[in-house]
């Protein structure tokens, strides 16, 4: 045996029978779901030139992207993720009288990462995305486009929150920081690191600036969070409203120190959880400025779950079958016609009538023999 | 009520910790009977308590198999990558140093110098910020062995009394940064139990020294 030839590649797995299954189960329900509510489903080839991928707003660092190059000598590399495939596709293949338009995905992405760290490199993902619509009905649609996502996969525990990335960028926007203060700033509030957020701010003054940016870390639950916020969070008690009518408020939590890839989003961030997974499931957010790049100004909002790590979660259920049925040669065609008809029962692998039996003794099936003239003789 | 589950890190931390926990009034003799289990369920708190080598209480924490975890904040910054950092719990304290031969002056001279260390990361992303291109080489055990042997012109270890580096003529030059034991909350379980987490964060800072 080669060297090779046990291993799959870092973060790849096989994946055998339930698995499949189950991956099978979340996928299919996630897209009848996005098919039903009016989103069309679209396709992009698994690599990508590597300067598409590299847009200076695209969070994902080069050190995470799989390269390879083209017969031409250009570089290539394995899509990171399905939005900027979604963006090149909006701008350059959806003529305008189209927009606004609803697409939604199942595809692969690829994120390198390091050895034994326990984590996928090849990440299944079901999205939607929502392009050309601006404005607080198409957030609205988004979230509860989210949660109702979540719940057709499970009835486990669910959880949806809500950043908004608007309100940092003001706040710091009114301190003179260089880009490493800044920086340090977003990691602290980002990993609710308060002592040192606040050691940190108080070489800054104080301000009402200071005094907020301190307690943003804080700043998550539910929407009693933003009583006594001023003018600039009105959009999120406005979008709250709309998902109380919309009836998944329960579900929905607030973190203003949701400030990860802050340059990526330019309003709300999206955040699903799934009890039993220590990861979110679900991920996403405004982004008005990517498609931009691109060379048309389209605003879109969408999100993108870990097919995956749900259906890790939700397994499946094991296949019942009370019957085996064994096809003696010359009956192939009519076995197979009973195979479709009968959901109990399942096809005999054995050669051999005896080794059926013996099979069928053991798992405790009934077992049919299926003979040529279509005559069915059940064998005790 | 969900059960939380903590993982700490085995050890000093460990000790230090459950003294913090009995002084929350959780029944810890089953920890402190010589027991040699490795998870432990409170009797009178719906918490249970996990035993792990430091890095490894980041990784249970990191996939969400432990809600919560007590680590320090070296094995936080070499291994650390996404999680809620949301105590400083003050026991546990030291400090990252970089150091030299008493006799070296580490600054002369054009030449690349080559840094030991257990710690590659934090080693690299100090001397990236100072600006500076520098070999680093891992070792494993006694750190300070490297410059005495000739492999390192100087190391990045953690320093706590000094005593060690004074015995062998090696002294610190610059602190890279202080270290104290956290308290590290899994991004998952914050948004899925906030309440109980909160409840428990509430109690633990309550019995902290100052």
């Amino acid at each position: 045996m080669k060297k090779n030839d046990i291993k799959t590649p870092i973060g790849t797995r096989d994946r055998l029978f339930d698995e499949c299954r189950a991956r099978r189960r979340v996928e299919d329900s996630l897209r009848s779901l996005f098919l039903r509510r009016g989103f069309s489903e679209v396709s992009s080839p698994s690599f990508e030139y590597f300067d598409a991928c590299l847009a200076p707003e695209n969070p994902i660092p080069q050190e995470m992207l799989y390269k390879m190059s083209e017969c031409t000598g250009k570089l290539l590399v394995l899509r990171p993720d399905m939005t900027t495939p979604i963006a090149r596709i909006a701008a350059t293949k959806l003529p305008e009288q189209m927009l606004p338009a609803r697409l939604c995905y199942v595809e692969k992405v690829y994120r390198a990462c390091r050895e034994d760290k326990g984590m996928s490199t090849e990440i299944l993902q079901g999205g939607i995305e929502l392009l050309g619509y601006r404005g607080i009905e198409a957030d609205i649609m988004m979230i509860v486009m989210a949660v109702d996502a979540l719940r057709a996969c499970t009835d486990k525990k669910i959880a949806i929150e809500l950043g908004f990335s608007g309100y940092f960028k003001m706040l710091a926007g009114r301190l003179s920081m260089s880009d490493a203060e800044f920086e340090r700033m977003r990691t602290y509030i980002e990993n609710k690191n308060f002592a040192a957020l606040s050691d940190m701010l108080d070489g800054f003054g104080d301000s009402d600036a200071t005094r907020a940016l301190k307690n943003l870390s804080r700043m998550f639950g539910g929407i009693e969070i933003l009583d006594n916020t001023d003018g600039e969070l009105a959009y999120l008690k406005e979008l709250y409203r709309g998902l109380e009518e919309a009836g998944v408020a329960d579900v929905i939590s607030i973190d203003l120190g949701l400030v990860h890839q802050i340059d990526y989003y330019s309003g709300i961030i999206i955040r699903g959880y799934m009890e039993g997974v220590g990861t979110p499931v679900l991920s996403g957010g405004r982004y008005d400025n990517l498609i931009t790049s691109f060379g048309k100004e389209v605003p879109a909002v969408g999100f993108a779950i870990d097919i995956d790590a749900v259906a890790e979660c939700v397994g499946v259920e094991e296949m019942k079958y009370d019957t085996l049925l064994h096809i003696t040669q010359g009956a192939v065609r009519c076995g197979f016609e009973y195979l479709d008809k009968h959901d109990n029962t399942t096809l005999s692998s054995c050669k051999t009538i005896e080794e059926s039996r013996a099979y069928a003794e053991k798992n405790n099936l009934r077992l049919l023999v299926i003979y040529a003239d279509g005559t069915i003789l059940e064998v005790k | 009520m969900s059960v939380l589950k903590i993982a700490l890190t085995k050890g000093r931390l460990e000790k230090k910790t459950l003294a913090v926990l009995k002084k929350m009034g959780l029944d810890c003799s089953e920890l402190e009977s010589g027991s040699r289990k490795l998870i432990y369920k409170i009797p009178n708190y719906p918490l249970e308590i996990v035993l792990a080598k430091a890095a490894d209480v980041i990784t249970y924490v990191e996939h969400g198999v432990c809600d919560l975890g007590v680590v320090g904040k070296d094995t936080i910054m070499e291994n650390g990558n996404s999680f809620y950092e949301m105590l400083d719990l003050g026991f546990g304290k030291c400090r990252f140093a970089l150091a030299t031969k008493v006799e070296d002056d580490f600054y002369s001279g054009c030449k690349t110098r080559r840094i030991a260390t257990k710690y590659p990361k934090v080693a690299r992303e100090y001397f990236a910020k100072k600006g500076m291109d520098v070999d680093i080489i891992k070792i494993e055990g006694s750190v300070e062995l490297a410059p005495l042997l000739g492999i390192a012109d100087a190391i990045v270890d953690i320093v706590e009394t000094g005593t060690t580096m004074k015995e062998n003529g090696l002294h610190p030059i610059e602190d890279i940064h202080p270290i104290s034991a956290r308290l590290i909350v899994n991004i998952a379980s914050m948004k899925l139990y906030k309440e109980e987490i909160f409840d428990f964060l509430k109690k633990l800072e309550d019995n902290l020294e100052d």
